[in-house]
């Protein structure tokens, strides 16, 4: 029978291609690794029990399309899980390459899921006690944990953002998920740093697994509505000053939405972060002030949190500051960059195109080049030369930047420059950010803290006729913004 | 003032870490009184009173004799100077104040008092241990005689509430001197408990000039007969009463609203008075004592008199209430806590025995949904921030409270009415969600332009309309169109929503006659479902209801609504983002005559081709005007949109839409004007 709206049987899975249907059992507290290469695409359900990935629980009998994903399947309850799955080949992807189109699975007893919630569960009470206090004093509300994930590559500090967001957000809480590794566009481009309430449960089978922004269609999620300052580049070395800029700028922001927002306030702050390690410490700093920290988790880096609680002493004998480590899984695989290089693609192909349960019409049109103002990010290596010839191992310093900053106050050199003369070799197959700032604006200072509207891909530049192809999320004329050039190349 | 000012932002007092040695404490503090005299507010208003309470406390428990007494005599000053802090003009307030003066005094503000009355006392504070000491059980709230604190503002003139203080406070002491040379003397302990309460009720405030009166007519009788007759010391089941009523301060504010954040508070903080209630804890004959009636006839019938008078409580209940109320404090603080909590939303508490009712009452409301025990059980809890409390396991599911779980995500919900209920409302959410999809298949959705940091901030309403706390079952565009990008800088998502709301009720009112031959013609084009035939009797009609006629085609008034928003909000997300200049530019005949000539298109058309000859076009009302109001001026590209259909466009997709577009749009101008009129007259 079909609930009209629900569209039980509407859509139902091709299953031509479907090649085996395995179903086993999960033990409770026991967790079910898998990976899932771009071609093939695994079909999952759990039949009977719970079963969460990343805290996020999968409905009864409702089967999640996966692909390109490293995931892992954990059992909360001691009764454990039934879980069925199959898998088929991913037509959308290129076939020809020698990549397998096997999964790799595995089940796992050793998880450290049990400290991850009971982190969720030490939150929690610390948001009950925020709760209790702000109902009491209306009038100087306090804010819940802000929550603070460092730790090597790989060591699951995404996954544990994740958890704590999607138990979070399970308890009726709300926490802003922050994300401040430009590697990962979360629900948004690489070379972005997002600020995201978690307004319902993250989507799994959109392209990084968190979900798409609002669309003018309707999702099968409730959009999440994210803040998203363009960085530009990949990883925060590309630019230190840049970035710390502009995380400073995203925690204003942040902090402000918790002043407004009574939900969002008791909730809290989660960060997740790029691999940062000792060396990076003024950056650690800067985060922890600029977003208020108050609980910062180190995964399975002793040294670091050694270093940290020296570095934070103050802060963590007046209380202020709360630090803790707590280990890495063992599912925790390496990404290679091929793999992490497609996952940007794929997520940069969803924002156009949408996924495969509502897509997307983006709006391919031609517009004059010189129709625009082009800035794009500065490379510390560019800007100043010297460093490059650091000795290897040697940190980059701030102290000599200093005179530079004394020098040139309003300047953004270190940070944006125009791009003058745009041709192909600037624009061709890159994204570019549209900012929020119309291009008649004067002040330079203003393009280093606005936000970004939306983000158009360049496919070709007609030189001799002075026009480019672009690719826009909108069926709309493009906003006569300021436009940010980013390093993401992206072809369709 | 480093450690103050770090201090403020910890959460709990028993995280404080006392660094600063006990001798350093007094010119800190000292410190602190400057700033707060000479700044004055935002310190005395909010910085400071978060903390004030509980770093006061912590520090008198350490410093010695003297420095207590410069510490009291700092706390008078904070009483006579004039500031910001209350709306009476104190320093900080009130409720600071006296949650640090009940917290060392004991629940007595003592009046002032002739020197040497008792000299013994001067500058004598028991040790939190004498309180232990069972022959003693009256001690720990011995007079302040060497600190004049000033009783609280006088309320009427006759006889003011002062000098009742004033007498009930001499009278008070007199007996406890007499209780201190003869600790068994049950008639006199109960005096004693009996002034207390007085002064408790005295000290919350409102107090008639009528009980006033009486209070004072029967404390000149105790004066009058201070020789209460002596009873042997055969009744130590009394000591725990006088003790515990003297102990609990029994909370006398009902009447000041602030009862709860003062427990609540306190709770957290040191206070002496714990450990002096724990050692009491095992006391024997504590509850036997609740039921034992005060010797002295004076005594009971004043007792009678004011219990008429809906003063005081029964004498037994402070007993009762010390040894079940606060003993459970001391093992599991947080529910106590909470229930403050609770009684704090309940409002007003006559009486420590009605207040445990409605506490009762307020249980019960809650207890299907679960969340309470819940919510509890977190606090209690209190898993540290330690790996190896982190380690350790648990026997706890951390979704067990929520029992509820959608089918279709698996969102959790509470158990109870209120899960099911919020369950329901996220299914129909659901629901509307698919529907909308399966409306939207074909016309090719776009992704959003995203939020300016400003609208970011302010984003509230919309982020969660849709799952969580939306009510109302139509709701469902109020969601995206909260989300899209408004031009305004002041974001009106919550009126937009509502009015969005009550736009829904009216479209849903609409009908229309069913024609002779509805074949053909049932079904929505839109949502392709029926509709559903009614007989009216007043119309003598068979009707279709939530339906609207435009030109020959019958659409459901709120898919048709929905559709048009969807198209406008497209439209001024174009508007928005683009100055809107190139649009209006190319479009000047758009405001001039909306009847018939067309403008240029806002939905997908190069900009390029905007100014090619226009050869066919369609018009469609404005949904936007009805939906959102404060937009309605905004441009006159936004109100009419003209879609043409030989354009040249791009890609099919973007046909098809202009073609769904267009289709949808297919209204005689005339009609469509029509019915925004009627709808705005509306």
């Amino acid at each position: 029978m079909s609930i009209p709206g629900f569209g039980g049987d509407e859509n139902p899975v091709e299953d031509l291609s479907e090649t085996n249907a395995t179903t086993f059992h999960l033990e409770g507290k026991s967790e079910w690794r898998f990976e899932v290469p771009f071609k093939t695409i695994l079909s999952l359900k759990v039949t009977e029990g719970v079963g969460e990935i990343f805290g996020t629980e999968l409905p009864l009998n409702v089967p999640v399309q996966l692909t390109g994903v490293k995931y892992a399947l954990y059992a909360p309850l001691p009764e454990g899980c039934t879980v069925e799955y199959s898998t088929r080949i991913n037509r959308d992807q290129a076939p020809g390459s020698s990549d397998s189109t096997d999964i790799s699975e595995y089940i796992s007893e050793d998880t450290p899921m049990n400290q991850y919630i009971n982190l969720h569960m030490a939150l929690e009470s610390y948001r009950q006690e925020t709760a209790d206090y702000n109902y009491l004093n209306p009038s100087s509300p306090r804010s819940g944990p802000r929550v603070l994930i460092l730790g090597n590559r790989s060591a699951g500090k995404t996954a544990l953002a994740r958890i704590l967001s999607s138990y979070a957000y399970k308890m009726d809480h709300h926490p802003v998920l922050v994300n401040l590794n430009p590697r990962d566009g979360v629900f948004s481009l690489p070379g972005s740093l997002t600020a995201t309430p978690i307004s319902d449960t993250f989507d799994l089978e959109s392209a990084n697994g968190y979900g798409g922004t609002t669309t003018s269609g309707s999702a099968v999620h409730n959009p999440k509505q994210p803040v998203v300052k363009n960085f530009g580049f990949l990883s925060p070395t590309d630019n230190l000053e840049l970035y710390k800029y502009q995380v400073s700028k995203l925690g204003v922001v942040v902090m402000s939405r918790l002043e407004e927002d009574a939900d969002v306030r008791n909730s809290g702050v989660i960060i997740d972060t790029p691999a940062l390690n000792i060396k990076d410490i003024n950056v650690i700093e800067n985060i922890v002030s600029d977003f208020e920290v108050n609980v910062v988790v180190v995964v399975d880096n002793e040294r670091l949190l050694i270093d940290l609680r020296k570095k934070f002493k103050h802060k963590i004998s007046n209380s202020q500051l709360a630090m803790v480590k707590i280990p890495k899984s063992g599912g925790v695989v390496e990404l290679d960059d091929s793999f992490i290089r497609q996952c940007q693609e794929e997520t940069i192909k969803e924002y156009f195109n949408g996924d495969r349960k509502t897509p997307l019409s983006p709006f391919k049109t031609e517009v004059d080049v010189k129709d625009f103002r082009y800035f794009k990010g500065v490379l510390s290596l560019d800007f100043n030369p010297s460093l490059s010839f650091l000795p290897s191992g040697d940190s980059y310093t701030t102290d000599d930047m200093d005179e530079d900053r004394k020098k040139d106050e309003n300047s953004m050199d270190k940070f944006y420059t125009a791009l003058e003369d745009p041709d192909a070799s600037k624009l061709e197959n890159l994204i570019i950010a549209i900012t929020q700032l119309p291009q008649n604006n004067k002040q330079p200072k203003d393009l280093l803290n606005t936000c970004v509207l939306g983000y158009i891909h360049v496919s070709r530049v007609d030189e001799a006729r002075g026009k480019m192809k672009v690719l826009s999320p909108m069926v709309a004329a493009i906003p006569r913004n300021i436009l940010l050039v980013t390093t993401i190349g992206y072809t369709e | 003032m480093a450690s103050f000012c770090s201090e403020a932002g910890t959460k709990r007092g028993n995280h404080l870490d006392p660094n600063a040695p006990p001798t350093q404490k007094l010119p800190l503090f000292y410190l602190l009184d400057s700033i707060s005299k000479n700044a004055g507010p935002p310190y005395t208003t909010y910085i400071f009173p978060q903390f004030l309470a509980q770093v006061y406390l912590r520090a008198y428990s350490q410093v010695d004799g003297l420095t207590k007494k410069k510490m009291e005599d700092m706390l008078t000053t904070w009483r006579t100077t004039r500031g910001a802090g209350t709306p009476e003009g104190e320093l900080f307030p009130r409720d600071v104040r006296n949650h640090i003066e009940q917290a060392i005094y004991g629940r007595m503000i003592p009046a002032p008092m002739p020197p040497g009355q008792m000299p013994m006392q001067q500058n004598m504070y028991p040790p939190p241990s004498i309180h232990t000491v069972p022959t003693t059980p009256f001690m720990p709230t011995p007079p302040q005689s060497s600190i004049s604190m000033a009783p609280p503002p006088p309320h009427s003139a006759g006889i003011s509430r002062d000098s009742v203080t004033t007498t009930l406070l001499t009278t008070l002491s007199l007996k406890r001197a007499l209780l201190a040379k003869n600790p068994h003397d049950t008639s006199t302990q109960s005096t004693v408990g009996i002034l207390e309460q007085l002064q408790a009720h005295l000290n919350a405030g409102s107090v008639s000039q009528a009980e006033l009166v009486a209070i004072q007519q029967q404390l000149e009788q105790f004066r009058a007969n201070p020789s209460v007759p002596s009873f042997p010391s055969s009744t130590p089941a009394m000591h725990p009463r006088s003790a515990s009523s003297s102990l609990t301060m029994p909370q006398p504010v009902p009447y000041s609203g602030g009862f709860s954040g003062v427990t609540g508070q306190a709770t957290q903080s040191p206070r002496p008075d714990f450990s002096a209630l724990q050692g009491l804890g095992p006391l024997p004959g504590a509850a036997g004592g609740a039921s034992a009636a005060p010797a002295g006839l004076d005594f009971s019938s004043l007792l009678g008199n004011l219990a008429r008078a809906g003063i005081l409580s029964h004498t037994g209940t402070p007993v009762a209430d010390g040894a079940t109320t606060t003993t459970p404090r001391l093992g599991a603080p947080v529910p106590q806590i909470r229930q403050d909590l609770r009684e704090a939303s309940v409002g007003s508490v006559n009486s420590r025995a009605d207040g445990q009712h409605e506490d009762a009452q307020v249980q019960t409301e809650d207890e299907p949904d679960g969340m309470e025990d819940y919510e509890e059980l977190i606090l209690r809890m209190n898993v540290q921030l330690t790996l190896a409390d982190l380690s350790q396991q648990r026997d706890f599911q951390p979704t067990s409270h929520l029992p509820n779980r959608c089918s279709q995500c698996a969102a959790r919900f509470a158990a109870g009415k209120t899960g099911k209920d919020r369950l329901q409302a996220h299914l129909d959410w659901h629901f509307r969600r698919n529907r909308k999809e399966r409306e939207s298949e074909g016309r090719g959705a776009n992704r959003r332009w995203l939020p300016r940091a400003e609208l970011w901030v302010n984003d509230i309403a919309s982020a969660f309309t849709g799952v969580r706390d939306e009510v109302d079952p139509e709701s469902t565009h109020g969601s995206t169109h909260g989300m899209a990008p408004r031009p305004g800088g002041s974001d009106v998502a919550g009126s937009a929503v509502a009015a969005k709301q009550r736009n829904t009720a009216e479209l849903q009112k609409k009908w229309v006659t069913m024609p002779p031959n509805p074949a053909g013609k049932k079904k929505c084009p839109i949502c392709k479902e029926e509709f559903v035939d009614e007989f009216v009797q007043d119309e003598e009609e068979w009707i279709w209801r939530n339906c609207v006629k435009v030109k020959n085609s019958y659409y459901h008034a709120t898919c048709r609504a929905d559709a048009l928003a969807t198209a406008a909000a497209n439209r001024k997300a174009v508007a928005t983002a683009s100055d809107g200049h190139n649009l209006r530019a190319a479009s000047p005949s758009g405001t001039a005559s909306r009847e018939n000539t067309p403008p240029a298109s806002a939905v997908g058309v190069k900009p390029e081709t905007v100014a090619s000859p226009l050869r066919q076009s369609v018009k469609m009302e404005n949904v936007e005007q009805s939906v959102a109001g404060p937009d309605k001026q905004d441009s006159g590209a936004d109100n009419v949109a003209q879609v043409d259909g030989k354009l040249d466009l791009p890609t099919d997709r973007v046909e098809s839409e202009l073609g769904s577009l267009k289709r949808k749009a297919e209204g005689s101008p005339e009609h469509a004007d029509k019915e925004v009129k009627k709808e705005k007259s509306e």
